[in-house]
């Protein structure tokens, strides 16, 4: 199962305490524990941010290599990197062509008509995910949704921030009398709504559903999640794609803009389709960021190797 | 006249650990590590009348009289078990989507706050125990497969099992003398 939203603790580019570093841990142990073993690593930026487009090395904040290797005792388990950028106005987002190489998935969060409809239509991204808890301020259309499907861009659904945390059951009373505040009453009720949209004009395609979990209890167990979904109206058929073949298929689309030409091409012989997509350990990240791209040499394979000795003969 | 069907539910409860709680730092470790400290024991308050009463609690929050009256009446946890945490809960086949999703909805039980999760539908109650003995075997033996870092923890976690086994046992030799 791919979880492609476990969120990095900070939203800028200060480092994260030990104990939010600790609880980033716990989440990914969780999430192993409940059996899913693709995760990613979500970097979330607000739009008043700025990113060092100078220094490509420190574009990413995300320490990859330390967190595999925390890891390293977890079979199966493969972590990515993702970025999520909020955008309101169309014309803020210039660089996106320079974040290509550094993050495996590029996302986009839209809080206007007109950067979704941008969103849609002219970057080349993975994935739209939008901030459910709160009122969308449009109406989803199946059109514009529906386009982006077929272009291959998945809508995402974070889960965790409607049943948990403020929006989740309080004890109040020293009776242990479980209760729902104002505030989380109208955070359910409005991502219940936003859920009917969100499926009404995708037509139960193209969705992924991801945790977006700060900490472990805000963790729940995918057919679980998709039970709940299809109690608000997603496809029974369809609804089990939102945690295996839509994400995977999100994770291959942006892997194959680092590994491949024009997303067209990859040079790759000695190892499997999934070795190539997915060991992300091996690459060397200075080469991975630089401006020119990362683009393989035919030498870099043996058939390449072979192709050079026979030339030379 | 047609018989009245009804579905058996088969969840666990898991512990995640707690900021500034025991094993927070030290959750991470290893997958085993992990495993040991969100299958832990439940304390005594919970039982199946508490587990009924949070339940028919979460219907009425988010389905309202109709729910609680078509869902909620209908619930009734069966079983229960403390020590792994593990329970089945009996309920109306046309409303068991409602049950399942209001477990999902739930993240506290009193002051300890918890993931549910539902591990299989049935329905017979002997399907979901003979699931939950296949499962717990497979369990300890990812468990048992680690190293033995912290062998107090792997004892106390496998005695809770093997009781659990115990009864497995006795229902095996139930269904030889059926035959």
């Amino acid at each position: 199962m791919f979880d492609l939203n476990v969120p990095w603790p900070v939203q800028t580019y200060n480092s994260p305490s030990q104990q939010q570093l600790t609880g980033l841990y716990n989440v990914i142990a969780t999430l192993y524990c409940l059996g899913y073993n693709h995760l990613a690593i979500n970097f979330n930026v607000q739009e008043n941010v700025k990113l060092p487009y100078g220094q490509p090395t420190s574009i990413n904040p995300i320490p990859m290599q330390q967190l595999r290797e925390r890891f390293s005792e977890y079979p199966n388990l493969k972590l990515f990197s993702r970025i999520t950028l909020q955008i309101s106005d169309p014309s803020q987002c210039q660089g996106l062509s320079k974040l290509q190489n550094i993050f495996d998935i590029i996302s986009i969060q839209p809080n206007t008509e007109k950067a979704l409809q941008l969103a849609t239509t002219n970057l080349d991204i993975d994935m739209i995910s939008f901030s459910l808890t709160s009122r969308l301020p449009f109406f989803l259309k199946h059109k514009t949704i529906g386009a982006a499907i077929d272009k291959g861009i998945k809508f995402e659904i974070i889960y965790s921030s409607a049943l948990t945390g403020p929006a989740g059951y309080l004890v109040t009373s020293a009776n242990d009398n479980m209760t729902l505040s104002t505030t989380a009453l109208l955070a359910r009720k409005v991502f219940f709504n936003n859920l009917m949209q969100l499926i009404r004009a995708s037509r139960s395609n193209g969705l992924v559903v991801s945790s977006g979990a700060f900490q472990s209890v805000q963790v729940r167990n995918g057919p679980d999640i998709l039970n709940l979904l299809q109690t608000v109206g997603l496809d029974r058929a369809r609804s089990k794609a939102c945690i295996t073949d839509n994400p995977e298929k999100v994770l291959i689309s942006g892997r194959l803009r680092i590994k491949s030409a024009k997303q067209v091409i990859a040079v790759n012989n000695d190892e499997s389709m999934e070795g190539l997509l997915y060991s992300n350990e091996g690459e060397d990240p200075v080469k991975k960021t630089e401006t020119a791209g990362f683009t393989k040499k035919l030498s870099d394979t043996s058939s390449g190797r072979l192709l050079k000795k026979q030339r030379i003969v | 006249m047609v018989r009245l069907k009804q579905r058996y539910i088969l969840f666990d409860i898991l512990y995640p650990p707690e900021p500034n709680g025991e094993e927070f730092d030290t959750f991470s470790d290893s997958p085993r590590s992990a495993l040991l400290s969100l299958y832990q024991s439940s304390s005594t308050s919970i039982n199946p009348k508490t587990l009924t009463q949070v339940i028919r609690k979460i219907l009425q929050d988010h389905y309202g009289d109709f729910g609680a009256g078509t869902a909620g009446m209908s619930v009734s946890v069966k079983y229960f078990n403390n020590k792994t945490s593990t329970g089945i809960l009996r309920c109306s086949r046309q409303s068991f989507h409602l049950v399942m999703a209001s477990l999902t909805l739930l993240n506290r039980i009193g002051k300890r706050e918890v993931i549910v999760r539902c591990l299989h539908v049935s329905g017979t109650i002997k399907k979901c125990e003979e699931f939950s003995i296949k499962r717990n075997k497979n369990l300890m033996l990812v468990v048992k497969q680690g190293k033995k870092d912290n062998s107090n923890g792997v004892n106390q976690f496998i005695n809770n099992f093997g009781q659990n086994e115990a009864f497995a046992i006795e229902n095996d030799v139930e269904d030889g003398s059926d035959e």
